[in-house]
């Protein structure tokens, strides 16, 4: 929607994505620090540091990328265009399958690898949540590969 | 896919914002068009060559298809 100042304004539903992804990305960012502040030196160390360092990272890319798309809108131009779409369709159709493979990957790990080499059993939240990460990394990986190199 | 899109953008004195915004597209699509790295729609090269007052033919250089029996 174009003003008479020549800019653009967020439709509605621009407005409702913008302010998901960034309470998503506000409530990942609480949610570290609030873990980190309250968990033992252990658990820190432990395997699951990575799945909150992921989720920062990723926490991180989901407001770069709505700041990017709020930069556009403000300059004049539209939230999201052929392009763009083409990206997201690209990038959640690896995201997909990345989920599906992680996800069965992980409960094979669980169920064969661990015992076989006598390492702790992954918890239920954390092998579901080192899935989600697999596959949003995957996501915003291919997100901004396109973004460096275009529509290759 | 080779454009002369920059060369005709710079001559009707637009940057890629002035396009993008002219065109209504982000900036960065222009940039990949411009540098090969997007095949735009049908609809999307249409606007392009419109809004530089040339036929697509003229903006967009198409390269002969290397798929079999063309």
């Amino acid at each position: 929607m174009r003003r008479k100042d020549g800019k653009t304004r967020l439709n509605d539903k621009d407005k409702f994505r913008v302010l998901l992804g960034l309470m998503v990305s506000v409530l990942v960012v609480f949610s570290i620090g609030a873990w980190s502040s309250f968990s033992s030196m252990e658990s820190i160390i432990s395997g699951e540091s990575l799945n909150m360092i992921a989720a920062f990272i990723l926490a991180g890319a989901a407001i770069y990328y709505v700041w990017d798309r709020k930069r556009d809108v403000d300059a004049g131009m539209p939230f999201e265009d052929e392009f763009s779409k083409k990206t997201m369709y690209k990038a959640g159709y690896y995201a997909y399958f990345a989920s599906m493979y992680s996800g069965l990957a992980i409960s094979m790990f669980d169920d064969s690898v661990a015992r076989l080499i006598g390492v702790p059993m992954l918890e239920a939240h954390t092998a579901v949540g080192m899935t989600i990460l697999v596959s949003a990394m995957v996501f915003f990986g291919v997100v901004f590969k396109q973004k460096i190199k275009g529509d290759v | 896919m080779k454009t002369r899109m920059k060369e005709l953008r710079k001559k009707h004195g637009l940057t890629q914002e002035d396009l993008a915004r002219e065109v209504g597209v982000r900036r960065e699509t222009i940039l990949f068009l411009e540098k090969g790295k997007y095949n735009p729609s049908l609809q999307l090269a249409h606007d392009v060559a419109e809004t530089l007052g040339n036929s697509i033919e003229e903006v967009f250089i198409f390269e002969k298809s290397k798929k079999k029996g063309r």
